[in-house]
C-alpha cells in the first residue's frame, strides 16, 4: 500500500471554491481538515484533493478511496453524479506555471507517467535521470557558493535565489540536450519524438525531490500493477489451469485404458500415416475381431481362445513391421531383437488394451497431440509466472529511485513475508480464500489460483539471482527495507530460505487442499440434508392424505 | 453467515466490504499457522518430493501427496480454521 503523497507549488490567492466540492482529508498527523477540494481520481482510484496554504501554495494529496468514502460519505454519491471538473476550472487559471501544475490532475499525472515510461523504456538507464537531476542539484549549489562569496567580497546583500534558480533551468536545459541529441539524419517525425521526451525530460529535472519521488513510485505502482494484471488477465482468459486440468484427465483415461503404455507404444517406430503398417495391422485385426464376434457360439469353439489368438497375430504383424523399420534404420539382428524383447510386454498390453476395438490408432493421435497441448499449456503458465517476475525485475531496476528513501529505514527481513509478497504482491489469494469460506463452489478457482502461485514461487527459487532477486527487492522496496536489503538477503543462509519456503508452500497447497474437501463434505451434507427434507415432506403429505 | 464453513461467525454488523477483508485476513493466518504446522511435520526430503510435483504442475498429484505424506492434515486445517474462527468472533478487532 503506498503512503499519502503531498506536494506543494506555488498559487495565487485561493479562490472562492464552490462549496459542494469541499471535502474531509485526515492528515498523516492524525489530524482531519474539511478545506480540501476535490478534483477526482487517478489511475489506482485514488482521489486528488487539492488546497491553498496561507502563503499561497498549492497542496495536492491523494488518499484511499476507502478512506475518502469514509470520511466523506454523502460527497461520494453527489460526485458521482457530477463530472469532476477540468483543472483549468477547478484551479485559478493564472496559476503559477510549474511543473507541479502539470501534475495536479489524474490526466496530467497519467501523462507524466506514459512519458516517463517512454524516456524509461528507450533508455533502460533510470539511474541517468537521477544522475541529471544531482547534476543540476550541483550546479545549483556550486552558483549559489560562487554568487554568495561574490557579494560578500563586494559587500552587497541581495536575494540569490533567482539567479540560483535561472543557472538551474540553464543547466537543465544544456543537459537534457545533451542527453537527447538529435541524430545527423534525424526525420521530422524523430525530432518531433526527440522533443516530447526533451519535454518530459526536463519536467523530471524541474521537479522537487518528493514530486520526483512520488512521479516514479505512482509510475512504477500503475506499471506493475498493468503488467501483473495483464498476465493474470491472459492466464484467466486463456483459462489454462483449467484446460490443463481437462488435458490431463483425457491423458489420463488413456492411460487407463492401455495398462499405462501408450507413451512407450508412441515413441516406436510404427508406420502411424494413414494407409500405413500400423492402419493395415489394426484393420485386419479389426476385421477378424468382427469375424470372431459373429461366428457361431458353440461348445466345439472357444471365443476367447480365438481372441486371444487375434492379439497374438497383432503383436507379429507390429513386429514385423518394427522390424522391417530396424532394418532400414541399419541395426544388426542382435539389435533388432533386443529391442523387440523390449517392447514385446508393451504390445501385448497395448493390445489387450484394445480389447477388439479399432480406435487405438485414434488414440494414439490423441495421446500425441493432448500430451504437446499439456506441455504447451504448462509452458504457458510458466511464461506468465516469468512475465511477471520479469515486469517486476523492471521495477526492481527501476526501484533504485526510491533508494533514497528507504535508506532511511532498515528493517529486519522477515524472509517468509517477502517471499510471500513476492509470489503474490497484491493479496490475491487471501482475497480467493475469502471468497471459498463464503462460497464452497469457489473452491476450484482458489485452488487453480494457488497452484499457479506455487508453481510461480519454485521458479523463483530457482532463479533466485534474477526473477526472485527482483520480486524480493520489489517486496524490500514497498516495505522499506532499505536499498541494502539485496546484500542482505543474500547473505541470509540458503537453508533458512528453504525453511521460509517450506513454511508458505505447504500452507498455502494444504490449506486450499482442505478447505477443498471440506467445502465438497460441506455441499454433500447440505443436498443429503435437502433430500432428506424432501422424503419428509413426501411422508408428511402422505399421512395428512390418509 | 448460515455457509457451512463460516457457521458460528456473524460478522452482520460489518460492511461487506470490511467482512471481506477480516475473512481476507483470517484464510491468511490459516495458511500461516497450518505452514508452520505441516512444515513439522514433513522432512527436508519429502518437501523436495512435494517442490518436484509442483514442476509437473499437477494439483490432482499434490492432493495424493498430501494425504500420503501428511497424515489428518485436513483435520489440521479443519481445527485451525475453527480456533481462528473462535478468535474472529471473540477478537474482530485482531482481523480489521
Amino acid at each position: 500500500m503506498r503512503a499519502s503523497s503531498t506536494a506543494t507549488a506555488e498559487t495565487p490567492t485561493d479562490a472562492e471554491q464552490p462549496a459542494d466540492r469541499l471535502v474531509s482529508v485526515k492528515r498523516s498527523n492524525g489530524e482531519t481538515e474539511d478545506d480540501w477540494i476535490y478534483i477526482g481520481h487517478d489511475a489506482h482510484n485514488r482521489v486528488i484533493v487539492v488546497k491553498s496554504t496561507p502563503d499561497n501554495k498549492l497542496m495536492t494529496n491523494n488518499i484511499a478511496l476507502e478512506e475518502f468514502q469514509q470520511l466523506n460519505p454523502t460527497f461520494v454519491e453527489s460526485a458521482a453524479a457530477e463530472p469532476a471538473k477540468t483543472p483549468s476550472e477547478a484551479v485559478p487559471a493564472e496559476s503559477a506555471e510549474t511543473s507541479l501544475k502539470a501534475a495536479s490532475t489524474p490526466e496530467d499525472w497519467q501523462r507524466i507517467k506514459s512519458e516517463a515510461k517512454e524516456f524509461f523504456d528507450q533508455f533502460e538507464n533510470v539511474e541517468g535521470v537521477e544522475a541529471l537531476r544531482q547534476a543540476v542539484s550541483r550546479h545549483g549549489s556550486e552558483v549559489q557558493a560562487a554568487m554568495q562569496q561574490q557579494l560578500e567580497e563586494l559587500g552587497l546583500t541581495s536575494d540569490i535565489e533567482p539567479a540560483v534558480q535561472n543557472a538551474k533551468a540553464d543547466k537543465a536545459a544544456q543537459l537534457v540536450e545533451a542527453a537527447l541529441p538529435y541524430p545527423d539524419d534525424v526525420r521530422r517525425g524523430d525530432r518531433k519524438d526527440i522533443d516530447r521526451q526533451r519535454a518530459s525530460l526536463a519536467k523530471m529535472l524541474a521537479m522537487s525531490d518528493e514530486q520526483f519521488s512520488n512521479l516514479s513510485q505512482d509510475w512504477q505502482a500503475h506499471e506493475v500493477s498493468t503488467l501483473h494484471g495483464e498476465a493474470l488477465a491472459e492466464d484467466k482468459n486463456y483459462k489454462a489451469g483449467e484446460q490443463r486440468k481437462a488435458v490431463k484427465q483425457e491423458l489420463r483415461g488413456l492411460d487407463e485404458k492401455y495398462g499405462g503404455v501408450l507413451p512407450e507404444i508412441s515413441a516406436l517406430p510404427l508406420d502411424k500415416e494413414p494407409g500405413g503398417a500400423l492402419q493395415t495391422a489394426l484393420g485386419g485385426y479389426g476385421e477378424r475381431t468382427q469375424k470372431i464376434n459373429a461366428g457361431p457360439a458353440s461348445e466345439l469353439i472357444n471365443k476367447d481362445f480365438l481372441k486371444q489368438a487375434n492379439a497374438a497375430q497383432l503383436v507379429k504383424e507390429l513386429e514385423a513391421s518394427l522390424t522391417e523399420k530396424y532394418q532400414a534404420q541399419g541395426l544388426s539382428e542382435a539389435q533388432i531383437q533386443a529391442k523387440l524383447a523390449e517392447s514385446h510386454s508393451s504390445l501385448e498390453t497395448w493390445v489387450k488394451g484394445m480389447d477388439g476395438q479399432t480406435s487405438a490408432l485414434g488414440d494414439l493421435d490423441k495421446l500425441e497431440q493432448q500430451g504437446n497441448k499439456e506441455k504447451m499449456l504448462t509452458a504457458k503458465r510458466h511464461k506468465i509466472g516469468e512475465y511477471i517476475g520479469s515486469a517486476l525485475l523492471m521495477r526492481a531496476i527501476k526501484g533504485t529511485f526510491e533508494r533514497g528513501k528507504s535508506n532511511e529505514t532498515k528493517t529486519e527481513i522477515n524472509v517468509t513475508e517477502v517471499l510471500a509478497h513476492g509470489i503474490d504482491h497484491n493479496g490475491s489469494r487471501g482475497v480467493a480464500g475469502a471468497e471459498t469460506l463464503r462460497n464452497g463452489e469457489k473452491a476450484g478457482s482458489l485452488g487453480g489460483r494457488v497452484m499457479a502461485q506455487l508453481e510461480t514461487a519454485r521458479q523463483l527459487s530457482r532463479n533466485e539471482g534474477t526473477l526472485m532477486r527482483s520480486l524480493i527487492y520489489l517486496a524490500a522496496v514497498e516495505r522499506s527495507l532499505g536499498d541494502s536489503f539485496v546484500s542482505t538477503w543474500d547473505a541470509i543462509p540458503a537453508e533458512r530460505k528453504k525453511q521460509a519456503r517450506k513454511k508458505l508452500m505447504l500452507g498455502m497447497a494444504a490449506t486450499s487442499s482442505a478447505i477443498a474437501r471440506m467445502s465438497a463434505k460441506a455441499a454433500q451434507k447440505a443436498r443429503k440434508t435437502a433430500a432428506t427434507g424432501a422424503a419428509a415432506g413426501t411422508i408428511w403429505l402422505g399421512n395428512v392424505r390418509s | 453467515m448460515d455457509d457451512s464453513l463460516l457457521s458460528g461467525v456473524d460478522l452482520s454488523q460489518y460492511s461487506e466490504q470490511q467482512q471481506e477483508k477480516m475473512l481476507a485476513k483470517l484464510y491468511g493466518k490459516l495458511e500461516e499457522q497450518v505452514g508452520e504446522k505441516v512444515a513439522a511435520l514433513v522432512s527436508d526430503q519429502q518437501f523436495d518430493q512435494f517442490e518436484a510435483l509442483i514442476d509437473q504442475g499437477d494439483e490432482d498429484k499434490l492432493d495424493e501427496w498430501l494425504m500420503a505424506n501428511v497424515p489428518d492434515y485436513e483435520k489440521l486445517v479443519e481445527d485451525t480454521l475453527n480456533q481462528l474462527k473462535q478468535e474472529l468472533q471473540t477478537n474482530p478487532q485482531a482481523f480489521e
